[in-house]
């Protein structure tokens, strides 16, 4: 089920963002676009970044897509017809992402995965250290919430305390801003 | 990761003493200090009152709420008083011998030094993390210990010397 | 105790329909707070076990000598600072509309300027302790945003708005270089801790690849402080600003930054050529100097605002700093904190003559004929004769009072308050460097520290840009002492500044006590210098010898 997932997700962030570029009407293609980041931040939780995942969907899904949509809500933009695309960006385009899906490819060429490949271990990723065992994980598995909550509240809680204050002001500043 | 070893001018007690322990040792001194600053409060926005030409209309709530102020930044000036006595900062015969006695005393009754807590060890030690030293820093944040641990950075054998049951050391560093 | 009183505030603020007390028992309050919590952090300033530095709350602050003296010198300040506020009403825009006393007093913004700046003062006191990356960059960012929120003050005008922007995106420009710099050195050592990140560094032989973030960071400081080349937010942020703003940016947040600038040296000499061994933050650090002294004196020549002449000599006075900051000798930080020290006194006392002088915008004095009286209550406020009774002076959108130094004239004159004048005088002088009052022992303490570590050229400036800039500061003297005044009188209808019913012709007293003891300071230092010297001497001293 995990592995269905695994590939199934990436498929779906693509077609959303094909589709997001695609759309007739601008909402939806914010609509899409809130597609594209839950299916990525499913595929964050399932690789065992749990705190990317949660974030993704607060952060892009609770602010940034939410600030698209009243932005796309209040203005009044005109219906884009397909086939009125002009050609002349295409070549531009064709080479910006070729280029981009080359750079790609190149890295993933340089990592050795072997065959026992654990979809949880993105150290594979890194070209250099990807021939070592993935020792951190065979012992014993923390998520990566987790690690972040040790962190933050037992190895740093100052940070957090400072945080805290910080967000004091981010409340009372648009008091004393918009009286 | 043992707690840092700092040069005293007098013998350490204990480098993070639990709150009721601190608060427990105040000698008079502290307490005047507190009383002090309690009353330094209103005075000070008294002050102020005067320095203005026309008297502000809330002079009573203004003089309550300094006092408020007074007390709390008091508490804290005894503490850290209290505290670098504990840390062996300043001069502290009296806490030490106190000390000395009241921990055989401990011992004596069988009661664990620095008594029982419910946390797990790495819990107790990295509280203890944030509570050292932690009355330095007063002026911004006032963190105290409420934690029972152990590690308190300090040779613990000194309480066990001359005692008729005598443990193995517990040299807890 | 600077979070309790904080907490304790914002508790007591919602009560104020309740229990109706006005912004000033808050500001004096806070006022009161920080000079406890400057108490508190001299209880521990000289004890022997703090040479070293004590590492607390799990390595991310590192409390020594230096730190505790900066934390009492900063709480200190604010508190001297803060009475800058008391009675000042800030207002929403220029123009206000309220009729009465009462309600400016309770006018909810002015009960939390200084709950704000408690929060900023905070940011200052966590910067001078941090020993961590993450904590160097929160303590910014919670002294500096208190700061962008509070220039925004004057809503209603265009240029003060303009200049709250502009500090706000330089101010989030400079906190992204560090943020930059920062994630690559993480990325290198793997470590966040600045004193991990010095042992690892120096460890490596011939790796020259720390160099860059520590540019970064250091980097992102100097456009906060501001220094040359990067200082061409500052004058137009501090001329459009509010003065009360603009005299807390000129003072606290430097001393912040450049307390962590004197902790971060031995971080940034690490970052060296690998070949001669020269330190190249050693030499961005001498190079901003001189391009502050120069730059600052140059340009503040040309300037007829006084905020934006006082936003220049800040930098020719950061040239100075960043001079002394560059000499890595016991005796170079007795000067720089020494110039620091007198720099906060003369420019408090300027900020403070300065803001006196605003508060009398409206009134005259002696013999001239316009005076401003209240309006009769019967009539009804909505109408526009309400406000045409009494006169006024007219201002106009592009003017703000007392912002224009030749508006000076028209009220600053020797004759109609001269103590204030000769006090306003004296800083002035102090800020040039004549003797014998402070600022020239500070000058001299810089100067002769840089004459001995062999810094020729650099001296050589710095006397020509002190001389330059003892022509601008003549310049308001000469308009302060010898123009005479002329009014011009016009009704307006469209604005009508309600403040001039309100202010006095002289400036509250507690202004003049900490204006006259300031400038007593200044003056009297030469009697007795030896408790400042004396202390700054063991404090340089514990940095370099435990």
């Amino acid at each position: 089920m995990r592995l269905f997932l695994l590939e199934l997700l990436p498929f779906l962030a693509l077609v959303s963002a094909i589709f997001v570029i695609t759309a007739d009407n601008p909402i939806l293609g914010v609509l899409f676009l809130i597609g594209v980041f839950l299916t990525v931040s499913g595929y964050l939780a399932l690789i065992g970044l749990t705190f990317l995942a949660l974030t993704y969907l607060i952060i892009y899904v609770g602010a940034i897509a939410i600030l698209f949509l009243f932005v796309v809500m209040m203005m009044d933009l005109n219906l884009l017809d397909l086939s009125e695309l002009p050609s002349v960006s295409f070549p531009v385009a064709a080479i910006l992402a070729s280029s981009l899906l080359a750079s790609l490819i190149s890295l993933l060429n340089q990592c050795n995965i072997p065959f026992w490949f654990d979809s949880l271990n993105l150290i594979h990723l890194i070209p250099s250290l990807s021939s070592t065992l993935s020792w951190s994980s065979t012992f014993h598995l923390i998520e990566h919430l987790h690690v972040l909550g040790l962190a933050l509240y037992v190895a740093f809680p100052l940070l957090l305390i400072i945080v805290g204050l910080i967000l004091l002001l981010a409340i009372i500043g648009p008091i004393v801003l918009c009286l | 990761m043992p707690p840092q070893k700092v040069k005293t001018d007098y013998e350490p007690i204990d480098t993070d003493p639990h709150f009721t322990r601190v608060v427990r040792y105040f000698r008079n001194s502290d307490y005047l200090v507190w009383a002090t600053t309690t009353a330094f409060g209103p005075a000070f926005y008294y002050l102020l009152e005067k320095g203005g030409r026309v008297p502000s209309p809330n002079l009573g709530f203004g003089l309550k709420l300094s006092a408020c102020v007074g007390a709390v930044g008091g508490f804290l000036f005894a503490y850290q008083r209290s505290s670098m006595r504990f840390w062996g900062w300043t001069e502290n015969l009296q806490e030490y011998d106190r000390d000395l006695r009241e921990m055989r005393q401990r011992i004596k009754e069988g009661k664990p030094l620095y008594g029982v807590s419910r946390m797990s060890e790495y819990a107790q030690m990295s509280s203890s993390w944030m509570s050292r030293y932690a009355a330095l820093r007063f002026s911004a944040f006032p963190i105290f210990n409420f934690v029972n641990h152990n590690n308190h950075g300090v040779d613990t054998s000194r309480y066990y010397k001359d005692l008729e049951n005598d443990d193995e050391n517990e040299e807890k560093f | 105790m600077v979070i309790l009183s904080i907490l304790l505030l914002a508790a007591a603020l919602p009560f104020s329909s309740v229990f109706y007390f006005s912004s000033i028992v808050i500001n004096r309050v806070a006022i009161l707070v920080l000079l406890l919590s400057s108490l508190l952090a001299f209880n521990t300033l000289l004890l022997e076990p703090l040479g070293v530095g004590v590492g607390i709350y799990g390595g991310v602050c590192l409390v020594s000598v230096i730190s505790q003296a900066f934390d009492c010198f900063i709480l200190a300040s604010g508190s001297l600072l803060l009475v800058l506020a008391t009675g000042i009403l800030p207002m929403k825009s220029l123009y206000y509309w309220s009729s009465t006393r009462e309600e400016i007093t309770h006018d909810p913004l002015s009960k939390l300027i200084p709950l704000i700046l408690l929060l900023s003062t905070l940011g200052m006191s966590c910067l001078v302790t941090s020993s961590d990356l993450v904590t160097v960059y929160l303590s910014i960012e919670l002294q500096s945003l208190p700061l962008y929120i509070l220039a925004c003050l004057y809503r209603d005008s265009e240029p003060a708005t303009s200049a709250a922007l502009k500090y706000f995106l330089i101010g989030a420009l400079s906190s992204c270089l560090f943020l930059l710099g920062s994630s690559l050195l993480y990325a290198l050592s793997g470590l966040t801790s600045l004193e991990g990140v010095y042992l690892v560094s120096s460890l490596g032989v011939g790796y020259s690849g720390f160099l860059i973030p520590v540019l970064f960071i250091g980097l992102a400081v100097l456009i906060k402080l501001p220094a040359a080349p990067f200082h061409y937010w500052a004058p137009d942020v501090y001329d459009g600003v509010p003065t009360l703003v603009t005299s807390w940016l000129a003072i606290m947040p430097k001393i912040a930054l450049l307390a962590f600038l004197l902790l971060y040296q031995g971080l940034s000499q690490i970052g060296g050529i690998v070949v001669t061994e020269q330190s190249v933050w050693g030499f961005i650090l001498l190079g901003s100097a001189l391009l502050s002294l120069v730059l600052g004196a140059l340009l503040g020549v040309a300037q007829y605002r006084i905020k934006r002449m006082v936003a220049y000599s800040t930098i020719s006075h950061l040239g100075f700093l960043l001079l002394a900051l560059g000499l890595v000798t016991p005796q170079g930080l007795e000067a720089y904190l020494f110039y620091l020290f007198q720099y906060v006194v003369t420019s408090s006392n300027l900020f403070f003559v300065l803001l006196v002088y605003s508060n009398q915008v409206l009134e005259t004095w002696g013999d001239s004929t316009v005076f401003l009286e209240q309006p009769k209550p019967e009539k009804d406020p909505s109408e526009e004769s309400y406000w045409l009774e009494g006169l006024s002076v007219m201002r106009t959108p592009t003017t703000k009072p007392l912002l224009i130094s030749s508006e000076y004239n028209r009220i600053s004159c020797f004759h109609s308050n001269p103590v204030l004048a000769l006090s306003f005088a004296i800083c002035l002088f102090s800020m040039a460097g004549i003797p014998p009052l402070i600022g020239f022992f500070g000058k001299l303490l810089v100067l002769t520290t840089a004459l001995d570590s062999g810094y020729y050229f650099l001296v050589f400036i710095a006397i020509l840009v002190s001389v330059i800039t003892t022509g601008f500061y003549l310049r308001v003297i000469r308009v302060l002492f010898f123009d005479s005044i002329h009014f011009e009188i016009s009704r307006s209808t469209e604005m009508i500044l309600r403040r001039a019913v309100l202010s006095e012709s002289d400036p509250k007293p507690l202004h003049s006590m900490v204006i006259a003891t300031l400038s007593l300071i200044i003056i009297l230092f030469l009697a007795y210098p030896y408790p400042s010297l004396n202390s700054l001497h063991l404090i340089a001293l514990s940095f370099y010898f435990w």
